[in-house]
């Protein structure tokens, strides 16, 4: 604590030196090195230029909470593309990149990559839009081609397509599952699936589409694979180690079944689609063949980090 | 270096004036400038009574802290915003225009320039009305200071009601889309900007309920 204390020389007193020297030692002593601390600038509080300027990997200029802040999109010259996914079943991911592709890299920053430490609150957004698939007929209870229909009353089952973001953590390395968050980039199916729960088999990350969709054309129906569906996907983590993250790339798969494994617990099931359940004399999904078209478009890729105790 | 008093005074000297002075030019130079950085203690230097609070703006719902801004619009429980076919995408035009839903436009200020994101979340509702027979489509994009994010743009199709039985079952179906999405706005210059979202739709109208905007924005 630096405070100066100092007996004044009060009217009629005799100067002397001790005094004299006790007075400017008191100031010596009181800022002496590394002396001077938060008592002497208090009244002033904490405005911006007291706030540390990130100095890590890509932050230059950016202040504390925020150490960076990115978005990529894939528009192609300020224009929406449609890609079309074919011959999905779920077994396997695909890799949402278009063209154009849909990818944040960090090429661009000091060593090509983005330096995360422990403690930092990590925020990923996604977005992307389903626009459209092939199974003509599809609601989630079942057909309504002409030859099956009036199911609009069957229990759905609850079908959709996944997206999920991943990370690459090397340089030129493949892309991984996020910490914490269920295996999608490991195929399984047809005929299984893999147990979810709130530990290290989460799905915090993923998001869930439906396949409801209407008709299209003059024929507008109930039904169908016109979906028009924007689905907005987040994941939120406090780093408990450091990263070093060379890219965020947006994975898709399905169509899956969010259902009950038999044991009471939850889990993401790849069935063999156009069979069992789903074959043409019940569910009939899809109505034409065993796999499902998707047309994706319009999405976005966005990352902030936040800091605190610079 | 903290300060260090020129002239010290010896038992059985004078203290001359000049000296006294001295010793108090050189604490004013001290204080006016030549305090080093070695001199201030390396913790300690921050508690919570030392942060300023933020000012909270409750009639346009915005929190202004010392980095950055904090706010947004959240619909009440029963409001409505709308956009109409006409003038935006009557007949499936090509290009229609895109018309505010009213009060999902916020303002605010920028006291430095800043990295911000948006959100934004909308319940869209395009009735089935006679006369509707392709799936009308409404869409909606996020705005910022009056320029498209086309990245952002949502959709959804008119509730079709083949058997016009206007059912709950077909009112609400399970094609009915929420939307939601985000944009990232980087290096955004000190001053006065405007977000919100705007839509086109070749349905007769369309219903918004239970939408939200939102900022936050981390100065530079």
């Amino acid at each position: 604590m630096a405070k100066i204390t100092t007996t004044n020389v009060e009217a009629g007193d005799a100067t002397s030196v001790a005094a004299t020297n006790a007075g400017f030692t008191a100031v010596q002593t009181a800022t002496a090195t590394g002396a001077l601390n938060e008592e002497n600038v208090r009244s002033e509080g904490i405005d911006r230029r007291q706030l540390a300027l990130h100095s890590g990997t890509g932050s230059t200029g950016r202040m504390e909470p925020l150490v960076y802040m990115q978005m990529e999109d894939n528009l192609n010259s300020g224009a929406i593309v449609d890609t079309v996914y074919t011959g999905q079943n779920g077994t396997q991911e695909f890799a949402v990149n278009g063209p154009p592709d849909l990818l944040l890299n960090f090429t661009g920053l000091p060593g090509g990559y983005l330096a995360i430490s422990t403690g930092d609150l990590i925020r990923i957004h996604y977005t992307i839009y389903l626009k459209s698939h092939t199974d003509t007929t599809y609601t989630s209870a079942g057909s309504d081609n002409a030859a099956d229909a009036n199911r609009q009353n069957n229990p759905a089952d609850g079908i959709g397509l996944l997206f999920f973001p991943t990370w690459q953590l090397t340089g030129g390395g493949a892309m991984q599952v996020l910490p914490n968050e269920e295996d999608l980039l490991t195929n399984f199916g047809p005929g299984a699936g893999v147990t979810i729960d709130n530990t290290t088999s989460r799905t915090d990350a993923v998001s869930f589409v439906s396949l409801e969709g209407t008709g299209t054309g003059g024929g507008a129906s109930r039904f169908g694979g016109n979906t028009t569906r924007m689905v907005h996907g987040t994941w939120s983590h406090v780093a408990t180690t450091n990263y070093t993250v060379y890219g965020i790339r947006l994975y898709g798969r399905g169509p899956m079944v969010y259902q009950g494994d038999g044991s009471g617990n939850r889990q993401l099931y790849v069935p063999t689609w156009a069979a069992g359940r789903y074959a043409t004399a019940y569910l009939d999904i899809p109505q034409s063949g065993s796999t499902f078209n998707f047309t994706l478009s319009n999405g976005q890729l966005g990352i902030v980090v936040m800091r605190g105790d610079s | 270096m903290g300060y260090t008093p020129p002239n010290s005074f010896g038992a059985g000297t004078v203290i001359s004036a000049a000296d006294v002075q001295e010793n108090l030019d050189a604490m004013n130079k001290y204080v006016d400038g030549a305090v080093a950085s070695t001199d201030l203690a390396v913790d300690g230097w921050v508690q919570s009574k030392h942060i300023m609070r933020g000012h909270y703006n409750t009639i346009v719902n915005m929190h202004s802290f010392v980095s950055g801004l904090n706010g947004g619009r959240v619909a009440d429980p029963a409001e409505m915003s709308f956009v109409g076919d006409g003038p935006t995408g009557r007949n499936n035009k090509t290009n229609p225009d895109l018309v505010p839903f009213p009060n999902s436009t916020i303002d605010f200020h920028l006291t430095a320039a800043a990295d911000v994101m948006f959100q934004f979340s909308a319940y869209p509702h395009t009735p089935s009305v006679n006369g509707l027979v392709s799936p009308a489509t409404t869409f909606a994009t996020l705005f910022v200071d009056g320029v498209q994010a086309l990245q952002t743009q949502c959709a959804t199709n008119h509730i079709i009601d083949t058997n016009n039985f206007q059912d709950s079952d077909f009112w609400i179906p399970h094609y009915q889309n929420v939307w939601s999405g985000f944009f990232i706005s980087k290096n955004l210059a000190a001053g006065d900007h405007t977000i919100g979202i705007r839509g086109t739709t070749s349905g007769r109208h369309s219903f918004l309920t239970h939408w939200s905007v939102s900022l936050e924005a981390f100065y530079r």
